[in-house]
């Protein structure tokens, strides 16, 4: 039976981060709290894998739905003006390969985004008189004239496979995407798929935040290593499946440390997102944890 | 709060100990928490770059919960941090490699 551990100074060191994060501390009364995920998570882990979690942790960004708009908007602002200001049309249209645009029965992260953007306020945002938001791939065939620049959009930008695989469905089906009438923007991305998609598609990506991996591209000397070992161990503790399935680190090692809208992508360290019928994680992707 | 948690709480400070038994009377990680936060600003805690510690004052207030609860051997203190649950009858133990890596090396 595993000793599950949480003393008193690290129950203050998890308080001293959720001050820090803004993140709520909240009494759950028979319902999991943000907090009560994250130090149930903690209590899988022996102390230095807990100072791990706690470090990475400060790093780590939680995108609420209400913070959509803003973050969307923001990094809008990162596209140079000469771009905008040189079309006649601005085409907004969610980040999804052609076959899966029909599909209705599941509703993507990009074409909820592109509804929250399409149904709110943006007469503000510059260049807004040229916006034009459509999903239909046919009707972006009617729309892609000269002068006409189009922007997928996506929440979260993770290593690139989704963006690639969207721009070459697009051109399989005939529809002339090319580097120059074609951009990407999203509200987080990582720097190695930013670098991922200008290298296999042309296109560039913009985004209100880029970020490096979370511990590869962050820590220093010797404690790289050491930390991706300590990582591993965690991982394994959570469950076997996180090395079979191939997510160690993130999905493509990608070392993310982001949740969007309480999901985290699996871009994600698994650590934050694993859940099993009796593991809790404090940002899961697909709620398993049952009560007992 | 109750004198036995309190003493409880107050000696899981003294030896940064597991929070666990805390959990098990019944209170949730952010209420055990602002406890602990409660007894800072009664000046029995002390929590000073990452490191939380019990205060002379803190040492106090033990002994006299201690007297309180009236102790039989108030001078032999139960090692509370290095409590751990004990096995069933029928449980084997058997380490993770990971723990016992030093002996084969």
């Amino acid at each position: 039976m595993a000793i599950k551990n949480i003393t008193a100074n690290t129950l203050l060191q998890i308080n001293e981060l959720f001050e820090l994060k803004n993140w709520p501390i909240e009494l759950g009364n028979n319902r999991l709290t943000l907090y009560q995920r994250f130090c149930e998570r903690l209590r899988v882990f022996d102390s230095e894998e807990q100072l791990l979690m706690i470090r990475l942790s400060r790093n780590f960004e939680r995108v609420l739905i209400q913070q959509y708009t803003e973050y969307f908007w923001l990094g809008y602002y990162n596209i140079p003006t000469e771009i905008l200001e040189s079309v006649d049309k601005i085409i907004f249209m969610p980040l999804l390969k052609i076959q899966d645009t029909k599909k209705k029965n599941k509703t993507k992260s990009s074409s909820a985004l592109h509804y929250i953007l399409s149904s709110g306020d943006y007469d503000w945002v510059d260049y807004s008189n040229k916006f034009l938001f459509i999903e239909d791939a046919a009707d972006l065939q009617r729309e892609l004239k000269e002068r006409t620049i189009l922007i997928f959009i996506d929440d979260f930008l993770g290593s690139g496979g989704t963006a690639r695989d969207t721009i070459s469905s697009f051109i399989e089906k005939n529809i002339n995407l090319t580097p120059v009438n074609t951009i990407i923007l999203t509200m987080i991305a990582q720097k190695q798929g930013v670098i991922n998609v200008k290298t296999q598609t042309g296109c560039q990506v913009f985004s209100n935040q880029v970020y490096g991996r979370g511990i590869s591209d962050t820590f220093e000397g010797h404690m790289i290593d050491s930390s991706i070992a300590l990582m591993k161990e965690m991982e394994r503790k959570i469950a076997p499946e996180i090395h079979k399935n191939g997510w160690s680190l993130g999905f493509e090692q990608t070392e993310a440390l982001v949740s969007m809208s309480a999901k985290s992508p699996n871009n994600t360290f698994p650590v934050f997102w694993y859940e099993t019928k009796t593991k809790v994680s404090p940002f899961p992707r697909y709620k398993e944890f049952k009560y007992s | 709060m109750e004198e036995a948690p309190r003493l409880r709480l107050l000696k899981i400070i003294k030896f940064d100990g597991n929070v666990q038994p805390l959990i098990d009377f019944g209170y949730e990680f952010a209420e055990v928490v602002s406890l602990i936060k409660n007894e800072e600003l009664l000046g029995n805690a002390i929590y000073k770059r990452g490191n939380l510690s019990i205060t002379p004052k803190g040492l106090i207030e033990i002994e006299r919960l201690e007297k309180m609860n009236g102790r039989k051997y108030p001078w032999i203190e139960p090692q509370i941090e290095s409590k751990i649950h004990p096995l069933e009858k029928d449980e084997v133990y058997i380490p993770k490699r990971q723990s016992i890596r030093h002996l084969f090396d």
